[in-house]
């Protein structure tokens, strides 16, 4: 459950916003360029910090007090890649995974892998792949610790 | 109806042309830089070695090398954090931390050697204390190597900074929210994609602590490194004494930092 309420100064005008999800429901947003979308996902990711609010997912209190970046139980697909480039493909995607030998990740890789279409660029440098293809491998990478 | 699009055929003999001004200008840059390795050359007697030189040489060089790596060692302990932090501004007191490790870097040698040779003289609380404990203060290994890592770290602090705020943020934050603790971000991500401006780093702290004359002569004139060696030879025996400790010099000061410098290189362009 999501139990959210953001409060986030912009340069012209102020977001504020409240957010209540039960298990299993989606929400979208949709508003003008500038008008905040991109600000209230930051602030449930933890990327930046409201200025006032409350959010609260799955029992962890995220904000205040703020939860470190990598004790949030969430994942978040960033606007850009930003694809470690120094790693291959296969090790961005599997960057996040704690324990490799654990049940059913190697075969929820391999699925990730033929779904999006990357085996064949699977040893490849990140620096290397199309803006396409590195597309692909963020979401791989997001998905692989299945949030 | 607009107008077609017409490509202009390249012009492989302007881009030759612009190459081999590149190396004529590098050629003549490099050779004003290097002008002074003339001096080896020059004639100032038969060249005197060791044996009848006042003093040791091989202790000099031996000093210098385990005494400067043990600086250098302390340089990346403390230094590298200190550089990360700077690196990560999370408020203004950065300015005030920056501008500390400035004014270290800016002190004159000779100035910094007389200051800490009195901050940490056997008249002082601090420097009374430690002889007590049994740590002298001056001419020692320990006041070599503390004067060395003073007048050193500055430098390494500064390029380390630069090469760790080159590493962009967001990588790193991708990196925690995929569940990496800030160490394990720093060792993944952070020192992988900084190790070529660290190594520059490394080898600007080495060179400055290596080649440091100042400050080492106020406090710790003996043990005798390589630069204070080389005035000794200078003062005693003249220049046939001091030009093979200079070849020594600079065969021992550079094979490190180049080779540190080489291996990143080819790791970063290799990733």
């Amino acid at each position: 459950m999501l139990d959210a309420h953001i409060v986030k100064a912009r340069r012209t005008f102020t977001v504020d916003v409240r957010i209540q999800l039960q298990p299993g429901e989606r929400l979208g947003l949709f508003g003008a360029s500038g008008a905040g979308k991109s600000t209230i996902l930051s602030c449930l990711a933890g990327i930046e910090t409201p200025d006032a609010g409350e959010i609260v997912f799955r029992d962890h209190r995220l904000f205040p007090v703020g939860l470190p970046l990598y004790q949030r139980p969430l994942a978040y697909l960033t606007q850009s890649d930003w694809l470690f480039p120094h790693l291959s493909v296969a090790d961005n995607v599997c960057f996040g995974i704690k324990n490799h030998n654990s049940d059913g990740t190697k075969e929820w890789i391999e699925e990730l892998a033929m779904r999006l279409d990357l085996t064949s660029l699977w040893n490849e440098s990140a620096r290397q792949i199309s803006g396409g293809q590195a597309r692909r491998v963020a979401l791989a990478r997001m998905l692989s610790r299945r949030p | 109806m607009t107008a077609p699009v017409t490509v202009s055929p390249s012009r492989p003999s302007t881009y030759v042309k612009t190459v081999w001004w590149g190396r004529l200008a590098m050629l003549v840059f490099t050779l004003a830089l290097l002008y002074p390795v003339v001096g080896l050359g020059t004639p100032v007697g038969s060249w005197q070695w060791d044996g009848s030189i006042p003093g040791s040489t091989a202790s000099a060089v031996r000093t210098s090398l385990l005494l400067t790596g043990l600086a250098i060692l302390i340089d990346i302990l403390l230094g590298t954090p200190v550089a990360w932090y700077l690196s990560h501004p999370r408020g203004r007191d950065a300015v005030v931390w920056e501008a500390a490790v400035l004014i270290s870097v800016l002190m004159p040698p000779l100035a910094l050697g007389i200051l800490l040779s009195l901050a940490f003289g056997p008249q002082n609380a601090l420097g009374g204390w430690l002889l007590r404990i049994g740590v002298p203060t001056s001419n020692s290994p320990t006041a070599f190597v503390a004067t060395q890592v003073y007048v050193s770290i500055g430098y390494y602090i500064l390029a380390a900074r630069a090469a760790l705020a080159a590493v962009p943020r967001d990588l790193e934050r991708v990196a925690s929210l995929l569940g990496s603790p800030p160490f394990e971000v720093f060792r993944r991500i952070t020192f992988p994609l900084a190790k070529l401006g660290l190594a520059a780093a490394l080898s600007l702290a080495w060179v400055r602590a290596l080649g440091e004359f100042g400050a080492v002569i106020v406090t710790s004139y003996y043990p005798a490194g390589m630069p204070v060696q080389i005035w000794v030879n200078l003062q005693d025996a003249g220049m046939p004494a001091v030009m093979p400790l200079l070849v020594v010099f600079l065969l021992t000061a550079m094979p490190l930092p180049w080779l540190i410098h080489l291996i990143a290189q080819r790791r970063s362009s290799n990733a």
